[in-house]
């Protein structure tokens, strides 16, 4: 696809196409749109949610129809007027001091147009980074980890770029190599970082007293935990498209999950006015919060600031493996103290991760497995320290929910455990000691709607019934169990402020664009966000464009990551729409002299004292005025964690769920299959159904890969299977097709309608359900992920780990 | 980094541009494993000879003799839909239809996996239990490979650089043979790496309570795809028991020699061929099998 000198209309979303190009299929999904909605409200009848126009509706994605006409706009098909495309140099060695990079040969290769080495960029400006600027755009003086990128180049094509590549030479003098994190932490190891060492951060936190905890337990569960690397795997590598526009606004197209920080870091680094940077989302094919970095942002916008041509840079899936960030390795070490009755009196957590290079999101990855140290239980004494270290290693980063994965991977596995030590149920385990309203978290935090125990109660009587089905069937090689897991999950940053903003306005033709702070990375929020504000507008949700992404667009309103777009921009597009309404209907009645209260914008129409015209008709009465209309939400909760004691309310809202895994472990070759999973969320009032079970459908299948396969393969600081050839990832006939998605019935006061919101958790409990499910199955128990084949034939013949 | 390339219509025109590249030359039919590995730039033709438009490599016949002849560049899909196949060779059917995926099954060639001498490749050993020829094609004219001759090292065969398989051809089986092929993978599907295959034809004797006579192939358990006559001995004559696959079972971990992966140690995939082979057999001679298709499990 080839777009121009890029200047769309305000209210048009650059990944979607043309607002002409979308007015096709518009009428289309009026249709859908309007069908769906008589459906639902013919089979709701008397539901107490009846005033509800579309809340809780399976309305069709609002971007669907571009998607699958192939319309939608993906960096890496886009082509432009006299376009360059860049290739980068990495480094061949996990640890080097770089004593000279030779780009002569290079400069005279055959198409290069533009070579930028770290040497061309000022110190302050060469160090970027999510959390810290440590991490430089190209390597100066020394290299952190093999792939890192030391050198750009932009060439008329990409095979010449990649030529050129081969023609750089650099010397580097190799230095001691850090792979593992007890040896990052030992005595007289080479420090990595210049600032700190090898040390990313060093956490404490206790709550109560941990010995009495311990003194006061019948049985005390002490064992180790060891999760691998693991990469997003989303299928769209990095990639984007730098121009500088005819109004000289350094543009930057490219599929990210937040705009608005690159941005800030394009106008640090190229020196620009904020006013002269922009930064586009194209349709993001995937991200899990692997696209919260800087990948090809700068060094494309640096060359086409120096070349005065638009640069195409698009990552290989060997780039995406060697030199993006990864899930973090992460060793947990774990005491858990009980009373006979099942009492949890104390937990006490040492976790140790490798966090790679750079520091990326190892801080906040660390933070919130600080704060989810025993989630979602009661913990009377508890005490966690969490170390992140430097490794010659690629940066270990965010992904889908920050580490909780794992920390719940070590915790139910030994509350299952307990729970079999004790002669109990995993459900009366947890209803001993499971959250509910008015109890504290380790923070001091007090909690309201919370739905653990509902998400449980759900579970039960299918365990029952699956154990009763179960039960003499396992003969053979072929062992059938059961395995339960929890999640508890604080929504949006850990302990910093983090506002989302909205803004709804109107056109005189009727259309009504939402213009939402955090983009949608393919999960469908743009529908859920447009359903919001409808809702609180009083309009029909098929007139809604929303507009997102776009970082001269909208406000800062932070990443979509943390699952925080439904309930922070969801309760940001509530107070916008109803601010619309407000202002809509205060215009209708100043036209017409009617008093105030006597117009309302209701179901897409407006009644007007005892008239009812539609919304259109109130569009054109309002007349040019109607630029005037402007509705704003912002939301804010009051959030602070002090980071020395951890106390504080680090999250506005918290989400609970139960799964339920049915496996089959064949014990002769140490295969397991997932059979079934049952998963209950207590996710608030569920925005689009649809959407939610997508996005729990998707968390499973995510789960189950890194239960049973992926593993990123690293040898003395080498990745070794950097293709989906030697990464396993799981297929559509490796994840089971039988996934119960269930909600139980909660509200949150805090959210949209009640919403709290999906995301990332449904990730959560699948490791530790399918570990301990394997555990009911052939009584061993599993430590480790991925638990593959020979690891599981390793540990059924006792050979542990 | 030019590539020339030639598109023959004849075996002749291709034996031609083999010899004229001395040795330089890459054989492209499906190219669903050398286009992979030159998006790798692992390897870098400098000279293609497209050899699936030949129709001489196309057709699946039956011959007067009962010999069936599948020309080289006949795709999976053929094999697995051929009427000819499915009754002569059940296994061959099987296998094929459970190759990769559909686009791979659409594109890919039989000749041009056996070719590739992959010691994971699931045609190779249906190929060694069912004692095939490969006929060749060069520039003295043709030449008959038996297929136990045919795999020579890893991702090496008896062709020389200027031959041609133009076609197999598989005699047919004694009369009360039964087939069978199983594998292993770690995911259901599209699993390249780590498997681990069987191939299996036997015959039973006294009233079905033995086996009166075997052949096999292996894969996934060495340099190249494998057969072992010592271990169809083994199991000659006999009445399948734990005893018996114990001794295989020794027997392989003896003498293979599978290469180890990032997923796999060398013994773990010794396990599993002993488990997959035990299990292949027995889906021959019993009739039981737990598994999906052909994966074992």
């Amino acid at each position: 696809m080839t777009v121009g000198d890029w200047k769309e209309p305000e209210g048009e979303k650059f990944a979607l196409g043309t607002v002409e190009e979308q007015a096709r299929w518009q009428a289309e999904y009026h249709r859908l749109v309007r069908d769906t909605v008589e459906r639902e409200r013919a089979g709701r009848g008397t539901d107490v949610d009846v005033d509800l126009r579309t809340i809780g509706m399976r309305i069709p994605r609002n971007d669907a129809l571009y998607k699958v006409r192939g319309r939608a706009r993906y960096a890496g098909n886009i082509e432009m007027e006299g376009m360059l495309y860049g290739r980068f140099v990495r480094s061949q060695y996990p640890h080097a001091r770089i004593l000279k990079i030779d780009i002569s040969k290079a400069e005279t290769a055959p198409g290069v147009k533009g070579i930028l080495t770290a040497a061309e960029i000022p110190d302050d400006r060469l160090l970027v980074g999510p959390i810290s600027d440590d991490t430089p755009i190209l390597a100066r003086d020394k290299v952190r980890f093999a792939g890192e990128p030391i050198v750009a180049i932009v060439a008329e094509t990409e095979q010449q770029a990649e030529a050129a590549c081969l023609l750089v030479e650099v010397d580097y003098e190799p230095l001691e190599t850090v792979i593992t994190p007890e040896q990052a932490l030992a005595e007289g190891t080479v420090r990595i970082d210049p600032e700190d060492g090898n040390v990313i951060t060093d956490l404490h936190h206790s709550q109560g007293d941990i010995e009495i905890g311990f003194t006061e337990a019948d049985i005390i569960l002490e064992n180790d935990f060891e999760t691998e690397p693991i990469d997003h795997c989303f299928l769209e590598t990095p990639a984007g498209v730098a121009f500088v526009d005819s109004d000289d606004v350094l543009t930057v197209l490219v599929c990210t999950q937040y705009p608005h920080y690159h941005h800030k870091q394009l106008a640090r680094v190229t020196g620009r006015p904020m006013e002269r940077v922009r930064v586009v989302q194209t349709v993001v094919g995937g991200a899990f919060g692997g696209k919260m970095d800087n990948t090809v942002e700068c060094a494309s916008a640096l060359l086409t600031l120096k070349t005065g041509r638009p640069v195409k840079i698009v990552f290989t899936r060997e780039e995406v493996f060697t030199a993006t960030t990864k899930r973090h390795a992460m060793k947990i070490h774990q005491r858990l103290g009980a009373t006979k009755d099942g009492r949890i009196t104390a937990l006490d957590v040492r976790n140790l991760f490798d966090g790679g290079a750079y520091r990326s999101y190892s801080m906040i990855c660390s933070g919130r497995c600080v704060i989810h140290a025993g989630m979602p239980y009661r913990i009377p004494n508890l005490r966690v320290r969490h170390t992140a270290v430097f490794t010659n290693h690629a940066p270990s980063g965010a992904m889908r929910s920050f580490g909780v994965v794992k920390v719940a991977f070590a915790m139910e596995c030994q509350l299952n455990e307990l729970a079999d030590k004790l002669g109990m149920s995993p459900i009366e385990i947890r209803r001993i000691n499971g959250l509910v309203d008015g109890d504290h978290t380790s923070t001091g935090q007090t909690l309201t709607d919370v739905g653990l125990l509902k998400s449980l109660d759900a579970i039960e009587p299918i365990y029952e019934q699956r154990q009763k089905d179960l039960a003499g069937q396992s003969n053979g090689t072929r062992r059938r169990g059961l395995g339960i897991a929890c999640l508890g999950y604080g929504i949006g940053y850990s302990g910093v402020r983090n506002p989302s903003t909205a803004r709804v306005r109107a056109e005189a033709d009727g259309t009504v664009t939402a213009f939402c702070g955090t983009p949608d990375i393919g999960t469908g929020s743009d529908t859920s966000l447009a359903m919001v504000a409808a809702e609180s507008a009083g309009i029909a949700v098929d007139r809604i464009r929303v507009v997102s992404g776009d970082s001269t667009k909208t406000d800062d309103s932070g990443p979509t990551s943390a699952s925080r777009t439904t309930y922070f921009s969801g309760n940001a597009a509530h107070i916008a729409g109803q601010d619309f309404k407000q202002q809509f209907e205060t215009a209708v009645a100043n036209k017409l002299h009617a008093p105030r209260e006597e117009v309302r914008l209701q179901e897409d129409s407006v009644i007007a004292r005892n008239e009812r015209m539609t919304f259109e008709e109130a569009c054109r009465l309002i007349g040019d005025e109607i630029d005037g209309i402007g509705g704003y939400g912002k939301f804010d909760p009051d959030i602070a964690v002090n980071i020395l004691t951890f106390e504080g309310n680090p999250y506005p809202t918290y989400v609970f769920a139960t799964h339920l895994v049915e496996i089959e472990v064949d014990t002769e070759l140490g295969t397991t299959d997932l059979l079934k999973a049952w998963c209950a969320h207590d996710a608030g009032t569920i925005v689009n159904p649809t959407g939610a079970e997508g996005q729990i459908e998707g968390g499973v299948a995510m789960g189950v890969g890194q239960a049973l396969w992926e593993r990123v393969v690293r040898q003395d600081g080498y990745i070794m299977n950097p293709h989906y050839r030697d990464y396993l990832l799981p297929g559509a006939k490796d994840v089971t097709q039988e996934i119960e998605s269930i909600f139980v019935d909660t509200h949150d006061r805090t959210g949209p309608y009640g919403a709290k919101g999906v995301a990332e958790v449904s990730l959560i409990p699948i490791p530790a359900a399918m570990a301990s499910a394997v555990a009911d199955a052939v009584d061993a128990r599993p430590s480790h992920l991925p638990m593959d084949a020979e690891y599981m034939l390793g540990l059924l013949n006792g050979n542990g780990a | 980094m030019s590539c020339r390339y030639t598109a023959a219509r004849t075996t002749a025109e291709a034996v031609e541009a083999l010899v004229a590249a001395k040795g330089e030359a890459h054989v492209i039919a499906g190219g669903v494993a050398l286009v992979i590995l030159m998006n790798e730039k692992l390897v870098e033709p400098s000279w293609l000879v497209d050899v699936s438009r030949i129709d001489a490599l196309h057709g699946i016949d039956r011959l007067s003799d009962g010999t069936v002849r599948i020309g080289a560049a006949v795709t999976h899909r053929e094999v697995a839909e051929s009427e000819i196949i499915a009754e002569a060779f059940p296994m061959m059917s099987e296998m094929a239809a459970e190759i990769a995926c559909g686009r791979i099954m659409n594109k890919g060639t039989i000749g041009g996996n056996i070719c590739l001498a992959d010691p994971q490749g699931d045609p190779p050993i249906t190929m060694l239990a069912l004692d095939a020829t490969m006929r060749t094609v060069g520039p003295d004219g043709r030449r008959d490979i038996p297929v136990r001759e045919f795999f020579v090292d890893l991702y090496e065969t008896a062709l020389r650089d200027d031959e041609l398989l133009q076609e197999i051809l598989i005699p047919p089986m004694k009369p009360g043979s039964i087939t069978a092929f199983g594998k292993y993978a770690a995911r259901k599907a599209m699993d390249y790496t780590s498997t681990i295959s069987a191939a299996v034809r036997l015959i039973r004797g006294a009233g079905n309570g033995r086996i009166e006579e075997i052949s096999l192939g292996l894969g996934g358990v060495g340099q190249t795809p494998v057969y072992s006559e010592a271990l169809e001995e083994m199991l000659t004559n006999v009445r399948p028991s734990d005893e018996v696959f114990g001794r295989v079972r020794e027997r392989l971990f003896a003498v293979m020699e599978p290469i180890e992966d990032h997923l796999y140690s060398a013994n773990y995939k010794r396990h599993v061929a002993a488990v997959t082979l035990r299990r292949t057999v027995m889906k021959a001679f019993s009739g039981t099998w737990e598994g999906e298709g052909v994966l074992i499990r």
